[in-house]
């Protein structure tokens, strides 16, 4: 899967900079940005938390992935080659445990009787205050649960590129990177899922008095 | 040119500003979205639509991401090393095969007198008591020129003693 990466950037500058926690135990295991996972959490886990909540809508199987996330990067922080960022690799464990999660049976179970399921409009809610109009706050919330609804409808590899693209701001090389998907391939794949929130965007654009 | 199809409008979309710069169809779309006021209308909504859903989905999940604890990596226990293990397997497999000689042998049991209970005792007088029942009985026939048996005990003494007096 990580054959043929693009050149990635290495270790952000940022993590480096931190200050050592090293909790790593024996002198005998090569040193690996991950050592310094205090830092590595606190400026990777609302990213991940953000993205894994976006791909499953679902509260309680965001945070439990989130830490199952940390503690498999934590677990294999040897093998990290750094031939990626930090983040990518973060990233690529989150998208295969969201994938192994949505898989099982017990996830289908639980999308039926979700009670920590996030709905569009408590997204909306926090659509940061702007001055305007009530009637524009109101379009401005239903172009956020149009978007919101939609994506959940899309494939669950549509959903995690586009979210990638657009939640999380990636470049599309970096998420043929993350997902080990060719370019091509990644690019089908969002110009789609852009087709359907557009598709979405016009619908509610007619129905708009 | 013509209004951007929905091809072209997605890779802009989705395009980075190096991108832009650098593929020059999509620096072509993007100088006719310029001119064109329809498609530039289109491409603002969607940007705009786009740049609403990543603030109020990224300020909802920092929102909620308070209630997630921080990671904390699990603690290695030094007893939990393989190394340890191996000691320790080591250690029982030299105490199951300790040489003979240094052990000491196991002394037999003392053994304890039986202790009869009442109900025991009681069924062996009663059987004692049954045989020598027997053993009289089976006797009451005297055999020839066998004394008598002296039924009365001191009374034949007594007796004969006082016929040798008289004499």
């Amino acid at each position: 899967m990580a054959d043929g990466f693009k050149s990635m950037p290495m270790v952000p500058d940022n993590v480096q900079m931190f200050s050592s926690t090293d909790l790593s135990v024996g002198a005998e295991t090569r040193a690996t940005p991950l050592d310094h996972i205090d830092s590595v959490v606190a400026l990777y886990q609302p990213r991940i938390y953000r993205f894994l909540l976006g791909t499953l809508r679902d509260h309680d199987a965001a945070e439990s992935l989130t830490q199952e996330t940390f503690l498999r990067a934590w677990n294999a922080r040897d093998t990290f080659r750094e031939d990626c960022s930090i983040a990518t690799w973060l990233t690529r464990i989150a998208l295969n445990l969201a994938r192994d999660h949505t898989r099982t049976g017990r996830f289908r179970f639980w999308k039926r009787a979700a009670t920590s399921a996030v709905e569009a409009s408590e997204v909306a809610d926090y659509l940061p205050g702007r001055e305007g109009s009530a009637e524009a706050h109101l379009i401005a919330r239903q172009q956020v649960e149009g978007i919101w609804n939609t994506v959940g409808e899309l494939s669950q590899r549509q959903r995690s590129i586009f979210l990638l693209r657009f939640m999380e701001e990636m470049e599309i090389p970096e998420i043929a990177a993350t997902t080990g998907l060719p370019l091509g391939t990644v690019k089908s794949h969002l110009y789609r899922a852009i087709a359907a929130v557009r598709a979405q965007h016009a619908d509610a654009l007619k129905e708009r008095p | 040119m013509n209004h951007l199809n929905e091809q072209l409008i997605a890779e802009l979309l989705a395009a980075s500003p190096r991108e832009l710069r650098e593929t020059p169809e999509l620096a072509e779309a993007q100088a006719h979205a310029v001119t064109c006021a329809d498609c530039a209308a289109e491409l603002t909504r969607m940007q705009e639509s786009l740049a609403l859903f990543r603030e109020a989905s990224t300020a909802y999940a920092d929102a909620h991401l308070r209630r997630v604890p921080a990671f904390q990596p699990p603690v290695r226990r030094p007893f939990l090393q393989p190394v340890y293990w191996a000691a320790a397997a080591a250690g029982l497999l030299l105490a199951a095969f300790v040489p003979t000689p240094l052990r000491h042998p196991a002394r037999p049991a003392p053994q304890l007198p039986a202790v009869a209970s009442p109900q025991q005792a009681a069924a062996e007088s009663d059987e004692a008591l049954l045989e020598s029942v027997n053993r009289e009985v089976s006797e009451s026939v005297p055999t020839p020129m066998a004394a008598l048996a002296d039924p009365t005990g001191s009374n034949s003494q007594a007796s004969q003693n006082s016929t040798q007096r008289t004499n």
